[in-house]
């Protein structure tokens, strides 16, 4: 972001930004950098925070008017607690309880996984029916089609991803990208819904098959002959915090 | 919380290693108040409008967002998963936030909205990222943009 800030200026549009990893923006000196005490992935700090989200931006932007830089400068205000720090004790349970797999029910990953997407599908309903909209999109094929990609992967078949894209392991991305955004929004319609990166993000890499399946996933691809989707299982796919949820 | 000390160890690591352009030196372009500007956004989120081809590995292209754009119209599709979603997935303007800007210009507190915004995909090299820049740069002033909000993700 702060080279970004470099190319523009140089190219004569003034710039600002918001800058959540603070040492990058030191070593690089853009002409002006907020640096934000927020979470990655939240540049403006809170959502559904109108007025916090103008502060900052009001900040950000105040620097515009400076007569002289590099300007790095520190935003005092942290982002306002959401559900997810004032359940972080007690850490959030999704209420969706997944019954285990019986001795005489399915046990390929890829049944697994379509049963508890099933179970899923109403709160993604209801995520959309809040919303108007859902941010799946990204592979252009339903998340039943994804999940039966994904699981048969996991399950070791030779499968190609239902996807328009260039490589398998595009595809293998785009698959998991929207799988996940689809567990991440159902997760968010439902009562007590943490939000945060740390109790949804457990809650998916320790609780659920889809979980469960992209691990199995990453242990066959080291075996498979595409060295490319084996990348994305190691090193696109799971998130550094989850690796400690290996299981 | 986005200090590098604060990350998970694997995280971190990743972040301290990550190899940054060297500038020696920071160019500075002044304007009229920001009350008289004309705003545009550049997101690194890998935001591209649905149904339009999403980001991959290693892209340094770029993707415009029309400044009437509403969050249903746009996908995510970063190949991190090392950064939260969920605040994006909830409210779009804590990424992206045209909501607020065009509030802004209403109020008077900025002078216009830009009629085109832009998006990158962060976890790629930002020196691949120059010709783009300046591609950009070329369009921003052709629609008279005199100040740019970089958020990263």
């Amino acid at each position: 972001m702060s080279a970004l800030a470099h190319y523009f200026e140089t190219a004569g549009i003034p710039t600002t930004l918001s800058a959540l990893v603070r040492e990058h923006a030191e070593a690089m000196h853009p002409p002006r950098a907020l640096a934000v005490p927020f979470e990655l992935g939240r540049p403006l700090g809170a959502p559904e925070d109108a007025a916090f989200q103008r502060r900052v931006i009001t900040a950000a932007l105040a620097l515009l008017e400076r007569p002289s830089g590099p300007i790095l400068e520190d935003y005092p205000e942290d982002a306002p607690a959401d559900g997810a720090a004032s359940e972080a004790d007690e850490g959030w349970a999704c209420p969706v309880s997944f019954a285990q797999p019986k001795a005489d029910a399915p046990k390929t990953l890829a049944a697994r996984l379509q049963a508890e997407v099933a179970q899923m599908k109403p709160w993604h309903e209801a995520w959309k029916r809040r919303k108007g909209f859902s941010g799946i999109g990204a592979a252009g094929a339903e998340v039943e089609a994804l999940a039966d990609y994904l699981g048969q992967f996991a399950d070791g078949a030779d499968v190609s991803p239902p996807v328009a894209a260039a490589q398998p392991a595009d595809g293998m991305k785009l698959a998991i990208n929207d799988l996940m955004t689809f567990y991440q929004e159902a997760a968010n319609a439902q009562p007590g819904t943490a939000g945060g990166i740390q109790q949804i993000s457990d809650w998916f890499w320790t609780e659920t098959v889809a979980g469960e399946v992209l691990l199995a996933a990453r242990k066959v691809s080291k075996t498979g002959d595409d060295k490319r989707v084996a990348f994305v299982l190691d090193r696109l796919a799971l998130p550094h915090i989850a690796a400690a949820h290996d299981r | 919380m986005a200090r590098i000390e604060d990350m998970p160890e694997g995280l971190a690591k990743h972040m301290r290693h990550l190899p940054l352009p060297e500038f020696p030196e920071t160019p500075y372009v002044s304007g009229p108040p920001v009350a008289e500007r004309r705003v545009a956004l550049v997101s690194t989120a890998g935001l591209s409008m649905r149904g339009e081809a999403p980001f991959g590995m290693g892209g340094a292209d770029y993707r415009v967002i029309p400044g009437d754009a509403g969050p249903g119209d746009i996908v995510m599709s970063h190949i991190s998963v090392n950064y939260d979603r969920t605040g994006y997935q909830r409210d779009w303007n804590v990424v992206l936030p045209l909501d607020r800007l065009r509030e802004m210009a209403v109020d008077g507190a900025i002078g216009s909205v830009a009629d085109h915004h832009y998006s990158f995909m962060g976890a790629t090299d930002p020196a691949e990222m120059e010709s783009a820049a300046k591609d950009i740069a070329g369009h921003m002033a052709a629609e008279g943009v005199d100040a740019v909000l970089l958020l990263p993700v």
